[in-house]
């Protein structure tokens, strides 16, 4: 494992951001992990995969503040998400799909197969579109 | 003199005037180490915790009558124990207290009034928060698929659990709910003293009792 898998808490820019969404996007379709038996780890995966899409959006607004630009924590990234807007349109789905992270890795919800199809679709990917779109990123850029 | 155990109720006063009462009768070449009850002896060891020779331990008693005997007999509480245990708390206040003014640098009266600042903050935060929990109730409560709410009060802030039972993963019906954590969420300068989260009951494995996933410290403050 190399030094760049790792995020320091240094003010990061959106090229590193992207860099570790679209890493995780890798590893989801890697292990195919739409069609395994864990998909509480799709989840998880799809989850850190939006939480960088977003990060890398806040790095470039100029208007939070420099704790909102770089979140420390989960909870700061929600104060920022929320004062962010450009990320308004997406809030609702990214609060969504953080809970479900959390049900994946603490709840007893039962993650049955067939379950992913929604996330995927109705929270993942509106999040990973929308990010995309405001930065100018192309599906062909796709490493 | 027969041993008697410490007990609740005994009084110190009378020991010391039988002890000392005891002395004066006896002859004067007597061994005062005779004259102090074991129990006694016993227990200013274990209060001590160090080794106390029969001999000294008669000479504080005998000090102690001297000095006991100006006072009426109502000053004194009769549980010893109760006694020590509070002598032991104010023990410790007084340390946290002179630990606490000695890394501060500040007055007891700065500090007296930095701590009712706290409190007057907190208990706007607190109401403040009740005010927007309180909103927010108001506003899932006419979703159709929210059946019950519950209020934990954590050292952290609130955390409100939404139960809901509707189709599983369906994150459409579920947008109204998040919605209404948004608008919230929104009048909020920092997050981090509310959270929420959103249970379905369909989704649960096995049907638990929600008593058996909610810690027994939540409240329920709305049910359909």
């Amino acid at each position: 494992m190399t030094t760049n898998n790792i995020k320091f808490h240094i003010n990061q820019d959106h090229t590193f951001h992207i860099s570790k969404a679209k890493r995780n996007e890798r590893f989801y379709r890697k292990y195919d992990l739409d069609n395994s038996t864990f998909n509480e780890w799709a989840i998880v995966t799809l989850f850190y995969s939006s939480l960088h899409y977003v990060d890398a959006v806040l790095s470039q607004d100029s208007s939070l503040p420099s704790d909102l630009r770089d979140p420390p924590n989960h909870e700061k990234r929600r104060d920022a998400v929320l004062k962010c807007a450009a990320l308004l349109p997406i809030v609702n789905k990214y609060l969504q799909l953080s809970e479900r992270s959390r049900q994946a890795r603490y709840d007893r919800t039962s993650f049955k197969e067939g379950i992913l199809n929604d996330i995927k679709t109705n929270l993942f990917e509106p999040i990973q579109n929308h990010v995309r779109k405001h930065l100018g990123i192309s599906l062909e850029s796709e490493s | 003199m027969p041993d008697k155990p410490i007990r609740k109720g005994s009084n110190i006063l009378e020991e010391v005037e039988e002890i000392q009462q005891n002395y004066l009768n006896r002859q004067p070449h007597k061994k005062s180490i005779d004259l102090v009850p074991s129990h006694l002896i016993n227990a200013f060891r274990i209060q001590r915790s160090t080794y106390v020779s029969p001999y000294s331990v008669y000479n504080i008693w005998r000090e102690l009558l001297m000095v006991t005997r100006k006072f009426t007999q109502s000053e004194f509480l009769d549980d010893i124990s109760e006694l020590r245990q509070e002598i032991d708390t104010l023990k410790l206040v007084v340390k946290s207290l002179t630990k606490t003014l000695a890394s501060s640098n500040k007055t007891i009266e700065e500090l007296s009034k930095e701590f009712h600042q706290k409190q007057t903050i907190r208990q706007k935060v607190e109401t403040s928060l009740d005010k927007l929990c309180n909103a927010y109730i108001e506003m899932v409560s006419k979703i159709e698929i929210v059946k019950k709410i519950y209020i934990v009060d954590t050292s952290n802030g609130l955390l409100c659990w939404t139960i809901v039972d509707a189709e599983p993963f369906d994150s459409t019906v579920l947008e109204p709910i998040y919605d209404a954590q948004v608008k919230i969420y929104r009048q909020m300068e920092s997050t981090s003293a509310l959270d929420f989260h959103v249970l379905n009951l369909s989704e649960l494995h096995d049907k638990p009792e929600l008593e058996s996933i909610l810690t027994p410290s939540a409240n329920l403050v709305w049910q359909r």
